[in-house]
């Protein structure tokens, strides 16, 4: 997908844990790990507000559009 | 699997077929056992019951009151059953193939509905089995549609051809239902938008 999920770059620059964040923004670690890992189909903005709100960063920081 | 509350009518007919499918299976093996007798030719004085697929002219005189007006009216043509008196063994032999034939869809039809219904009454909706299970009981109710049709015209050229009734005249009109071939397309196009319930739970799924 041309849609690339930089979560695990954000994670390390905020030195936190994929645990930690699924504590304080209420996801699944099962459903963060499919985020991770580039596999969801769809995020709501409510899961992304929640994830940039707890990372203190934008939308762009974790998404990011890459053409193949 | 989803844990979901299961709704009234989901759980009736979860039920309703469990209990069926086991009175059925039950009544199967008498009907094995029946038409075994023919076609081993165990039961020698057996009397048979055959349905003729061909309606029959009669013309009977009667009455019927309606709004309190009486009204003459004439019974014109009728479909019914013939009776062997001294049934032939060969005859027996005949029908018992059919009944093993109509016994092995009716219970394989019925045996994949059930697999259908209990997934669907343990919350699995949208799966790709579910799906394969919808297209084998269309598959096989349009397989049980040709074998009908079949039996129909086969009734109509070995046997009602060469009836013959002093008192009533037989038409050559070959009676065949198409309720089942619509029930198949309707399961069909059922197990089309199963389908696609199937790519949109995927997507659910896959929404974070």
């Amino acid at each position: 997908m041309a849609i690339i999920v930089n979560l695990d770059v954000m994670l390390a620059i905020r030195k936190m844990s994929l645990t930690e964040l699924s504590n304080s923004v209420g996801i699944t670690m099962a459903n963060l790990s499919i985020l991770k890992k580039g596999k969801a189909k769809a995020i709501r903005f409510s899961t992304l507000e929640s994830i940039c709100k707890t990372l203190d960063c934008q939308p762009g920081d974790i998404l990011e559009h890459r053409p193949e | 699997m989803e844990t979901t509350k299961k709704h009234l009518s989901i759980k009736i007919i979860y039920w309703t077929t469990n209990i069926l499918f086991w009175v059925f299976v039950l009544a199967a093996i008498l009907v094995f056992g029946f038409s075994m007798g023919f076609m081993f030719k165990i039961f020698d004085e057996t009397q048979l019951h055959v349905g003729i697929p061909v309606a029959v002219n009669v013309l009977e005189h009667g009455t019927v009151e309606l709004n309190n007006s009486v009204s003459s009216v004439e019974f014109v043509e009728m479909y019914g059953k013939i009776h062997f008196i001294d049934m032939p063994p060969a005859i027996g032999q005949v029908y018992s193939f059919f009944l093993l034939a109509v016994l092995a869809f009716a219970f394989y039809i019925f045996f994949t509905f059930r697999k259908f219904i209990t997934n669907v009454y343990h919350g699995v909706y949208f799966d790709l089995f579910n799906i394969s299970l919808l297209k084998r009981i269309s598959y096989a109710l349009v397989g049980f549609w040709v074998f009908s049709v079949f039996y129909a015209y086969f009734q109509y050229y070995y046997l009602v051809k060469n009836m013959e009734f002093n008192s009533v005249e037989i038409t050559g009109d070959v009676k065949t239902s198409s309720t089942v071939l619509l029930a198949a397309l309707l399961i069909w196009v059922l197990s089309h938008i199963f389908m696609k319930g199937c790519k949109l739970q995927e997507e659910n799924n896959y929404t974070i």
